[in-house]
């Protein structure tokens, strides 16, 4: 087994990626490791209770107890933004989790065993691909009620051919190349060879694909719980804080929509120019 | 007829999407919790005349198979049951809704087209500080969901300079223009900027083609070389991505219109989610993925009657 160990030793790699994402890159994965840290920490971070109701102090602007002032009644905007990233990341973490788990084994599924099967699977990804993503979640949600569960589910089902197309079409050229033949004559079984070898050597383009799916899944995410069909208020979430402070901008009071707003735009766009840098530069991501 | 072929394929291909779509769209209706009626009657207390009727509507106690057929036949013919809450044809309700929501996305469409082709040329002609710009924008554009750009330009342009209103899809023809105005902007937004920076990438590969270089130097005005040797080259593989992002529209927006209460299909279909009015449901998401899958197949067969030189391989990529 050590002698076929073809595996690039991680420390290598390390330079190559920094350099290839570059100062823009860096810094985007700078902006998601601190959105993650504060998404993980929120309620030790967040300085008020998100869901404490101040009726006197509805609409307070930034104030010293209150930083980003407060809502239509009178919570404290900071904490509910704080405490809202956490559905809010961990919806489309699920989400492209399950479109990873799904999509790559049938990619790998396809490329190896081809003929009727991958034919198969490709008319399957086709047909999947014809379903627009909120629309299947919509569906789902009128089947099994609103909230999370439906509409990961469904956006994961929605989103997994992205993943599979890219991942077959690179395990198709992986899979000629020399060293999989030699393995294949050592008698190592299809499995081990997809398991130890494709899948880490594949593994940076995959990640780079679910980096650029991250971003538009929380879109979509974020639109369902804006359509209120998603995470139920008052449960503090982006998507839901966007909705419930539209009524009051014509009043005046825009901040709670702008502000959960601004932070879905920054984190989509940290996600999908750090996938792209991930992909290869100039590339324009898929857009769904 | 290597054209023809391919269209006839690509054609079957929408046929069987279409098919599963449907089947996905009924039969998901077993799929759920409960007994189908529950699910049909939004759990409400009903009368057995009514599930009695609604059984003979569906074929509910014929085998699953010929009821779907039964149901698929009726689709067809444009028969898409009643609705629960108004006591209504569906077909009815969603007439009087299909018209806005073409006019949103067909307007959306067109300001995609427009200024996404235009930032990308201009994007591509003026290097420096101009392209930086609107790489920048686009970049951030890209990223902007419609929603958010709904509560951006409600706050500038009605709440501070009153330009436009916010909710209502007004009434005749100019007025639906001054009302749909900020919604389909709301729903181009990202469509222009990615339209934008694929019409760049393309105008700059061309710029760098030989062919260019040839007509500089015999002397033909930069304009006319623009216009001539890269804009219409480059226009090809635009034509396809803006296809697909003009599918793409049909399902966002569902969204658009629920920001700006405009009453269009995409506000009806969250409204009868919410009032569990499934035959509704069904109809416009059948409806809407139809119309979304049709546009995707049209796209595609253009895209080979625009450039010859594309080589048709097989339906998959």
């Amino acid at each position: 087994m050590s002698v076929l160990s073809l595996r690039t030793p991680l420390r290598r790699m390390r330079p190559l990626v920094v350099r290839r994402l570059g100062p823009l890159g860096l810094a985007c994965a700078g902006v998601i490791a601190a959105l993650a840290a504060i998404a993980v920490f929120a309620p030790a971070i967040a300085p008020r209770d998100p869901n404490a109701v101040d009726l006197l102090h509805t609409f307070a602007g930034p104030s010293l107890s209150h930083p980003l002032g407060t809502d239509d009644t009178g919570r404290d905007l900071l904490s509910r933004l704080i405490v809202g990233s956490r559905t809010s990341m961990l919806g489309p973490l699920l989400v492209v989790t399950m479109s990873v788990s799904l999509g790559v084994p049938l990619a790998f599924a396809s490329a190896w065993i081809k003929g009727p099967v991958d034919a198969l699977i490709s008319r399957l990804l086709d047909v999947l691909f014809g379903f627009p993503g909120v629309l299947l979640a919509i569906l789902a949600i009128s089947l099994f009620g609103a909230g999370l569960p439906s509409a990961v589910v469904a956006l994961g089902l929605a989103h997994m051919p992205y993943i599979a197309r890219v991942t077959r079409a690179a395990a198709i050229r992986e899979r000629e190349l020399p060293y999989v033949a030699a393995l294949r004559v050592h008698g190592f079984s299809a499995m081990q060879i997809c398991w130890r070898h494709l899948l880490p050597n594949l593994g940076s383009l995959i990640i780079a694909q679910a980096t650029v799916s991250f971003g538009y899944v929380m879109v979509d995410l974020a639109a369902i719980s804006f359509l209120g069909l998603g995470v139920q208020p008052p449960s503090a979430d982006w998507g839901v804080m966007i909705a419930s402070g539209e009524p009051s901008i014509l009043e005046g009071h825009p901040q709670q929509s702008l502000y959960s707003g601004i932070l879905i735009v920054i984190t989509v766009c940290a996600f999908t120019i750090l996938g792209e840098r991930l992909t290869d530069g100039d590339q324009v991501p898929v857009v769904t | 007829m290597r054209v023809i072929l391919f269209a006839a394929s690509r054609l079957a291909g929408l046929a069987v999407t279409l098919l599963v779509t449907s089947f996905v769209v009924y039969g998901s209706l077993y799929l759920a919790p409960g007994n189908p009626i529950a699910i049909l009657t939004g759990g409400r207390p009903v009368s057995q005349r009514t599930i009695t009727a609604i059984q003979a509507e569906y074929g509910l106690n014929k085998p699953f198979f010929i009821s779907y057929l039964n149901w698929l036949e009726k689709v067809i013919r444009g028969n898409f049951g009643k609705s629960i809450v108004f006591r209504e044809n569906v077909s009815t309700l969603i007439t009087a809704r299909v018209g806005t929501t073409a006019f949103l996305v067909a307007y959306a469409a067109l300001l995609i087209i427009i200024f996404g082709v235009f930032l990308g040329v201009v994007s591509a002609l003026r290097r420096g500080p101009t392209d930086t710009a609107i790489l920048a924008v686009t970049t951030v554009g890209i990223a902007t969901p419609s929603f958010v750009a709904a509560i951006v330009m409600i706050t500038v342009f009605t709440l501070g300079l009153h330009w436009f209103p916010a909710i209502g899809a007004g009434a005749g023809f100019a007025d639906r223009l001054w009302h749909l105005t900020m919604p389909s902007a709301a729903l181009a937004l990202a469509g222009t900027a990615y339209v934008a920076r694929l019409t760049r990438a393309a105008a700059n590969e061309e710029l760098a083609r030989e062919h260019v270089d040839t007509a500089r130097s015999r002397g033909i005005p930069e304009p006319l070389v623009v216009q001539r040797h890269v804009l219409r080259n480059a226009l090809i593989p635009v034509t396809t991505v803006a296809g697909l992002t003009l599918a793409g529209l049909i399902a966002g927006s569902v969204v658009v219109e629920n920001a700006f209460a405009v009453n269009g299909l995409g506000s009806y279909l969250v409204t009868s989610v919410e009032q569990k009015d499934f035959p509704v449901v069904q109809a416009i998401t059948l409806l809407l993925v139809a119309a979304f899958v049709m546009v995707n197949t049209v796209v595609d067969v253009l895209y080979v009657v625009i450039d010859p030189r594309v080589r048709i391989t097989g339906a998959s990529g």
